[in-house]
This record gives C-alpha cells, structure tokens and sequence, in this order.
C-alpha cells in the first residue's frame, strides 16, 4: 500500500464540489481534484444536474450564421443612413450655430426693413421643394428610390458615371438638351433598341447588358450605393460580377423592382406589362415598385412570373439573351486561380440551367429545353410608360463611323493580309471579321482574335489584333487587366502606328471605368499632349473637363 | 426605448479616449490605411470594416442578449456611431476591441433596463408559480435554461462574464473595453462567476 492510499481522504461534499465546478469547466481542475470532483459527481445526483446546467451556462449560445449577401446589404445601407442622423453636435456647437444665425437673421432683418421699408408679405421664403427636386434631378432624376443615397457623384468619382454603347443598333435619347454624338452617354438617357438588332451596352466599367431588339429601357440612376434602371419592355440581359464595394443594381419595371447583387440574370418585361425575372448566376430580390415589399427571392436556375407569382424553369429565350454575356469567370488555372473564359458560343457551366448537361459539348442554345411559344414572345408590346420625345436619334451604325475602332482595325487588317497573299492568315482574320460585324455574334470575337493572336501574334502583319482583343476583353468581359496588357504590347510593337491614337485612348478608358482616376488622369493628359486635336479629345473632358487646362 | 438608450450610449461612445496616443502600434499599416481611407467617407473602406466586423458585432451582441428582434437594429447602432466617430480613433487598441467598446456602451443601459424589467417579471412568475405548485412539470432544453440564468446575472457582472467566457478576451482588454481598472474587471468575473453557480443551484 502506498502512503498516498494509507492517508485518509479530506471530506469532499457537494459544498466542495460546487466551489471547484468553475475551475472544472474551464479546465483548470488538477488531476487528483479532477477525479475527486468526477467520483463525487458519480454519486451525487443533485451536483450532476449543476454541472450540466453550468456547462451550458460556460458553452454559451450557439451563434446563429452572420449576415451575407443581400440582407449583408441592406444592412450595411441601414447604417449609412444612420450615420447621417446620429451625427450629434456638442451643445456649444449647436447652440454658437443657432445663436450665430439667429443673430444674423434678425441684425438682416432689421436692417432690411429699416432700409428699404419692405412690407411683411414679402419676406415669406418660397417652399424649397424646387430646389430639393433640382437636386434629385441632377442625380438621376428617379427620386423614387428607396434609399436617400449621398449624392457626391459617380461611383467613387463623376468620370466613372458614364455608359457606353458597346455594339448594337439603337435610337438614344441623352437627358435634357444634350447631344447623342458618341457612343458614351450619361445617366438618365433612354434607349429604343432597333426592331431587328440587339444592343449591348456597358454601365461605369462594371455591368455589361444585353437588350433584345425592341427593347425600350433608361438608365436612371447612378451613386455610390445604387445602380437603377427603368426597363420598360423587351428583355434586359445583365452581368455584374460585383465587388464588395460596388453599388447594388436595381432594374425597375411596371410592376417590379429588380435587387441585384452580383450575378448573370434577365428581366423580361412582356405586351401586359408583366415582368418575368429568369436567374442564370446568383440570386436576385424581386420587390413591389410602389412599397418595396418582398415578392420572391430568385435563385439561380428559376424563372419568377411577377404577375402569376409562379415560378418556373429559365427558358431558350433567357438564356440566347444572356449569352453575349458568357464571358465569365469561374474557370480555374493551374494554380488553382479563377480565371476568364472567354464567350465562345458554349453556356458557361457557372450558369444554372436546368435541363442542361455539365458536359461543355452540350451546353449550348440547342440543347436548352425550349418553353412554350407564348412565354418567349418579347414582340408586337404595347409601351405603356410614357414616351420621351428623342432630343437626338444616334443608331450606334451611325455612332460606328466615328466609335468603333475595332471595325477599321479589323478591316485594316484583313487589308494587310490580303497583300502578302497569304491564306492561311487571311481566312483566320475573315473568320473573326465575319463574327465582328455581327451584333448578335460580336462578343465571340474576342475568343476568335486571341487565337488568331496566339498563333500569329508575332507577326508584324498581326499587331493590330493585340489592339482588337484589348478593345473586345474590355468592352464584353471587362478585364482591364488583360486589355491593358494588350494595348501595351501593341504601343511596344508599334508606337509610331496610325492607330497609336486608339490604343492610347482605350488605356485612358480602361483605368477611367476601372476606378484608378488619379492613373486616368495622367494618362488623360499625356493623350491631350501628343493629341491636341485628336478624335477622343471630347470623350475624355465629357468625363474630366478639369483636363482642359491641359490643352 | 431603444432611441433613449441609443442618446445615452453615444456620450458613452463619444466620450474624449484620455490615453490616446497618436502611436497606432495595434493597426497594421494596412488597417491604418483602411481607417484613414473611412474617416474620409469612402464607403468601400467603410463596407470592408462592416464586411470584416459585423460578424463579431452581432455575436456579441447576441451573446449578451440571446435571440433578440433588436440585434439587427444594435448592430447597425454599433457601425453608425463607429463610422461617425472614426475621427476619435486613434489606434490605441485594435479595431475589434474598439468596436467591442462601441457594442458595451451601445448595450449597456438597454441592458440595465431589461434586467430590471426582468427581475420584476421573475418575482411575479415565482409567486405565480409558488401558489399554483407547477414546479418542474416542463422539460426546459439546457440551452434556454443557461441563457435564463445569464440573463438573470447583473448586467455589469454579465458583460464582463461574456466578454471573458464567449468572446475570449483578456482581463485586461475588458478594462480596455469598459474603462475600468482591471482589479474591477477581475472582481466582477469573480462575483458573476459564483453568482451563476448560486443561480444554478438555486
């Protein structure tokens, strides 16, 4: 026997075991009192059901998940406005303010009427509505929105505030007196897109859409939080791979508001007025236009009918709309990076289509089930939201003539091609030439070219492509970065090319839409210096007119 | 209610930080930056703290008054004071413990009248109960039965326990937290500590 077993143990009772129950559950308990603590507990039914309740007590509550996506949002939108009515003075402050303007108030008042004996009536101050609705106006105009969003211009800077017409034909109707003369225009211009061609626009270097032909829409708002547009028929195809820090897009209808996060979705507007919201990527809010009010949270793979609240499979139509958009991450490269895959006619499988198979042989347009005639019909509409009178009608055929550089380069080109008589280069270039003048085939382009690049990128003949893919990985899949390392290997290659002018100016474009402005600025400047009197001189003070000085 | 609490809270939040130095040895320069690029207003600054920090926030806050229809309510109270009141901070503690100080002096009278309120409620539940003889006829699940017992601790006793027991942080970042020397901070954790065991017995 051990001396440890011959002593006698000190009474532990249920007192004893209670007072140690602390150190038990925070797992300070030495062994031997560990054990005694245990033993007593074993015998001791009363302490067993104190330990459990203050083991539950210790634990704590399990912490139900935080907040993301649109309720993250909306959140996030709650505390900025917060912000603006907790901001309280100290007494001093408000009290020098009032006192301060009071004074001045009644030394004015007394010196007006002291002065110029005006009668009493006169004074009354006319209702500020006017000017508070001027102010709304200059931001968009819509004042419906939800959200008072601060009004400090653009998204992070005015510059950034700007669309542009990427292909398409379409009547556009730029706000108030201004002229459509460019394919840029600013928040509060309407669109009709031509009976028998789509449009693709881009919206401040983050939102590429896609409109049907016969579309009538108008962008409405844009602020640091919200993104709006009214779209009153035809179908609106929509990506935005958002950042966390990029404003929230609404689309409004007749009889819908559109929430998006971040995500490939359609909103089809139809002859009653009845809105459908078909969800490819993401998720997206559907909301009452007048109350705001929750109607359905659409996910990926479903189609929500607005007015038969019913919910369906995304159809062929949604997803041909949409397809423009295909340029979409979710490929991984070697090292495990997402990465671009180019649109080349295939649906991405980041897209939700029910029906479709994963395998990428199968996932195009004809292997989407088709819907019934009647839901696809987007024609013969009966526009019921009131008409603008177009203050100018600019088809972007017109715009091309003086915007789309990359038919020129392409045509250029192919003319190049043609004198070295050599065929193997020229059918390449005719095959992309052939995508390019298409709209409804013009995002295929860029896939097209960068092969055409890989295989004779070399070439002296083939520079001006590095120049045509940058323009296309911009304008359709909104890589910047890859944009801009094509246009600086076609600045390397060929400085001294007539089309220097083009590079230059997309390198501008590319840091304006994506946020670098003080980078936008200087090469705004460099571009005004060896262009004074250059094609885009008027595009880049549209967007910086502090530039001029640089003239 | 809430808006009387919320009056209260913000001198709390906005009171002047005595020990304040312009040394910032808790930011990283990252996180200098980040703060710096928020007091100017810029709200992707400002999203990336709320994106970083709501998660602590509202667990907190949960923590410290269990399932509430408020919490959403308070952890937008927490971030509008902070964004306000960017300009006082001076990086003398990490972002996470200033917002904890933000989320005690947000709580802390709302704390303090609900525990009130509580008590009442419990005495005449206890009467109640005493007269009809009901005792333990419902299986109450563990869970609820320790959130009752916490709510039932002293609201100062209860913010010291939940900051040291859930939230993990040390003695001394409570003192940081709630302003108190930290012989009052162990003292506290001491007296919740036995009174949750006389609750539970009890």
């Amino acid at each position: 026997m051990t001396n440890r077993e011959t002593q006698p143990r000190t009474r532990y009772s249920c007192q004893e075991a209670r007072e140690d129950s602390e150190l038990v559950l925070s797992d300070r308990a030495i062994g031997e009192l560990r054990e005694r603590y245990d033993e007593h507990l074993r015998g001791c039914r009363d302490c067993r059901r104190v330990h459990r309740a203050l083991y539950a007590v210790y634990e704590g509550p399990v912490v139900p998940p935080t907040t993301a996506g649109i309720r993250e949002e909306k959140q996030f939108h709650a505390v900025l406005r917060r912000m603006k009515t907790d901001r309280v003075d100290p007494w001093y402050r408000r009290w020098a303010v009032g006192a301060t303007v009071g004074g001045l108030a009644t030394a004015a008042a007394v010196l007006t009427l002291t002065l110029f004996d005006i009668a009493p009536e006169v004074l009354s101050l006319p209702p500020s509505d006017e000017s508070s609705g001027q102010l709304a106006g200059a931001f968009g105009g819509s004042g419906a929105s939800e959200f008072a969003y601060p009004t400090d211009g653009g998204i992070e800077h005015p510059a950034q505030s700007y669309g542009r017409v990427v292909g398409g034909l379409a009547i556009i109707m730029p706000p108030g007196e201004q002229a459509a003369n460019s394919n840029t225009f600013p928040v509060g211009t309407r669109f009709s897109v031509d009976p028998e061609h789509s449009l693709q626009v881009g919206l401040v270097g983050k939102i590429v859409a896609n409109f049907t032909p016969s579309s009538e829409f108008e962008w409405t708002a844009a602020s640091p939080s919200l993104l709006e547009l009214q779209v009153d028929r035809g179908i609106a195809a929509v990506r935005y791979d958002r950042r966390p820090s990029d404003p929230v897009l609404q689309i409004r209808t007749p009889t819908a508001v559109v929430r998006v996060i971040g995500t490939v979705f359609t909103v089809q507007v139809d002859g009653n007025s009845n809105t459908i919201v078909s969800v490819l990527r993401g998720q997206v809010e559907v909301l009452h236009p007048k109350t705001n009010r929750l109607l359905a949270e659409v996910e990926s793979g479903f189609r929500y009918d607005v007015g038969k609240s019913t919910f369906d499979d995304p159809g062929k139509a949604e997803v041909e709309a949409a397809l423009p958009l295909s340029n979409d991450h979710g490929k991984e490269d070697a090292t495990g990076e997402e990465i671009l895959a180019l649109a080349d006619g295939h649906i991405p499988t980041g897209w939700n289509v029910p029906g479709l198979p994963q395998d990428a042989r199968f996932r195009t347009l004809d292997y989407v089930p088709a819907r019934a005639p009647q839901a696809r019909s987007t024609g013969s509409v009966v526009v019921r939201a009131p008409r603008r009178e177009p203050a100018a009608v600019v088809g972007s055929r017109d715009a091309r003539q003086v915007d789309d550089d990359g038919e020129d380069l392409l045509a250029g080109l192919v003319r190049d091609a043609e004198l070295t008589r050599r065929k193997e280069l020229r059918s390449a270039l005719e095959t992309c030439r052939g995508l390019y003048e298409s709209v409804e085939t013009r995002y295929l382009a860029a896939k097209c070219l960068s092969t055409f690049i890989e295989k004779y990128g070399d070439d002296p003949l083939a520079v001006e492509g590095h120049l045509l893919v940058g323009i296309l990985r911009m304008d359709y899949a909104l890589d910047y970065a890859a944009a801009e390392v094509a246009f600086q290997t076609f600045l390397r290659r060929a400085p001294n090319h007539a089309s220097a002018e083009v590079a230059l100016y997309r390198m501008w474009l590319a840091s304006t839409e994506n946020g670098r402005i003080s980078e936008a600025l200087d090469r705004g400047r460099k571009y005004l210096s060896r262009y004074p009197n250059g094609k885009f001189v008027g595009k880049l003070l549209q967007r910086f007119p502090e530039l001029k000085s640089a003239l | 209610m809430l808006e009387h609490v919320e009056n209260i809270a913000i001198a709390h939040a906005e009171a002047p930080d005595v020990t304040a130095t312009e040394s910032g040895t808790f930011l990283t320069p990252e996180e200098r930056l980040l703060v710096a690029r928020a007091r100017v207003g810029e709200h992707r600054a400002l999203r990336q703290i709320y994106s970083t920090y709501q998660g602590q926030v509202r667990a907190h806050l949960y923590r410290l008054l269990g399932q509430d229809a408020e919490i959403d309510d308070l952890t937008q109270i927490v971030f509008a004071r902070a964004f306000n009141a960017l300009d006082k901070f001076q990086g003398n503690s990490t972002l996470g413990t200033w917002l904890y100080r933000i989320t005690a002096n947000t709580t802390h009278n709302l704390l303090r009248q609900r525990f009130r309120r509580e008590r009442v409620k419990t005495a005449l539940n206890w009467f109640n109960s005493s007269r009809t003889a009901n005792h333990g006829s419902t299986r109450i699940e563990a869970r609820d039965e320790a959130h009752r017992i916490l709510q039932q601790l002293r609201p100062d006793l209860r913010e010291v326990f939940v900051l040291y027991h859930y939230e993990g942080l040390t003695l001394q970042e409570i003192s940081e937290i709630l302003e108190k020397p930290i012989s009052t901070i162990g003292d506290r954790l001491t007296r919740a500590r036995k009174q949750l065991r006389d609750l539970v017995v009890a």
